[in-house]
């Protein structure tokens, strides 16, 4: 009786660390699973502050389009007062000022940020209330108009190639080139 | 902001100019109409008309849209908030044989002047032109953004 106590328990002992085996065997799997899918996503794909700002850029010139619109369409309109977006010039401030060699640590929201930021500037739309163009003073002149029209378009697809090269060399990388 | 707004604010402005165009072919075909409407039994001549362009009031959706984003300040386009009479007197002719002429063989002729319709029209061409021209750079604009990652 003892005796056969003595080995149920010796079975159930050795069956444990079978079973205990096993699961350090799966512990250590997922631990390392869990370490490689950490490491992809610690990866910067396309989350990095350029395709951040390349996002901004494209945000802003499709207000920036909204804008040159309601400038042409409000060519003929009296007392109409010309609109501008301005992004382009405030991305440059910030990312000169990012050039600094140390950057501050923030720990209250009340801080100012010292250098290195990586935020992106919200694009404002200004209007220009102190010119006359017209007899009805409207400033719209339609010439400046085209010609920005034109230039935010070209911007605007000049954002696109850059954001589709960026997208084509992430894919070549994921692919290993194949 | 929603992807076809700037199609939006360009096509307001394209009815509008395309208004201002009926209004000037009704006034060139008017131009000799002398009994437009009947006011207190008498005939009256036909009136020049004008288009009123003033920029669009945002709706609710844009005003709640500027609320919570803070971004979009009045950007909605035009319209056409009315259709004038010019208030320029009538043009009198000596025309005994007509038979509106008044007792001393003048007529009352419509105040329309064929040279104002003619710069009318060409200006409410050229500003339909510049908003199609517009509305295709939006629409490239969108279409090669649809391309992203292709």
């Amino acid at each position: 009786m003892t005796h056969k106590t003595y080995s149920t328990t010796k079975s159930i002992c050795n069956d444990f660390v079978e079973k205990k085996g096993i699961m350090i065997k799966i512990w250590n799997l997922l631990s390392r699973s869990a370490w490689i899918l950490k490491g992809v996503m610690s990866m910067n794909l396309l989350n990095d502050v350029g395709f951040k700002r390349l996002e901004g850029a494209m945000g802003a010139a499709t207000l920036r389009q909204q804008v040159i619109s309601n400038n042409i369409a409000n060519a003929d309109t009296p007392y109409f007062k010309r609109s501008d977006v301005s992004f382009e010039n405030m991305l440059k401030s910030q990312m000169d000022d990012s050039q600094m060699p140390f950057s501050g640590k923030v720990e209250d929201k009340r801080h100012f940020q010292l250098g290195n930021t990586n935020s992106i500037p919200q694009a404002m739309v200004t209007s220009n209330d102190s010119t006359v163009m017209n007899n009805n003073l409207n400033n719209v002149d339609m010439d400046v108009e085209m010609s920005n029209l034109a230039e935010n378009q070209l911007r605007y697809n000049a954002y696109i190639e850059q954001i589709n090269h960026q997208i084509k060399m992430m894919r070549t990388a994921i692919q290993g080139g194949s | 902001m929603r992807i076809s707004s700037s199609f939006d604010i360009s096509a307001s402005a394209l009815t509008a100019q395309r208004l201002r165009m009926d209004v000037v072919s009704s006034n060139i075909a008017n131009a000799e109409t002398t009994r437009a409407q009947v006011v207190n039994g008498e005939a009256v001549p036909y009136r020049r008309k004008e288009v009123v362009l003033s920029t669009n009031k945002p709706s609710f959706s844009d005003t709640l849209d500027s609320a919570m984003n803070g971004s979009r300040n009045g950007i909605n386009g035009v319209k056409a908030s009315a259709i004038q009479e010019d208030p320029e007197p009538f043009k009198l002719v000596y025309n005994p044989t007509h038979p509106d002429a008044d007792k001393d063989g003048y007529v009352k002729m419509p105040n329309v002047d064929n040279l104002k319709e003619m710069v009318d029209m060409i200006s409410a061409s050229r500003s339909y032109e510049a908003n199609v021209t517009a509305l295709n750079a939006s629409k490239a604009m969108i279409t090669k953004a649809l391309q992203i990652g292709k």
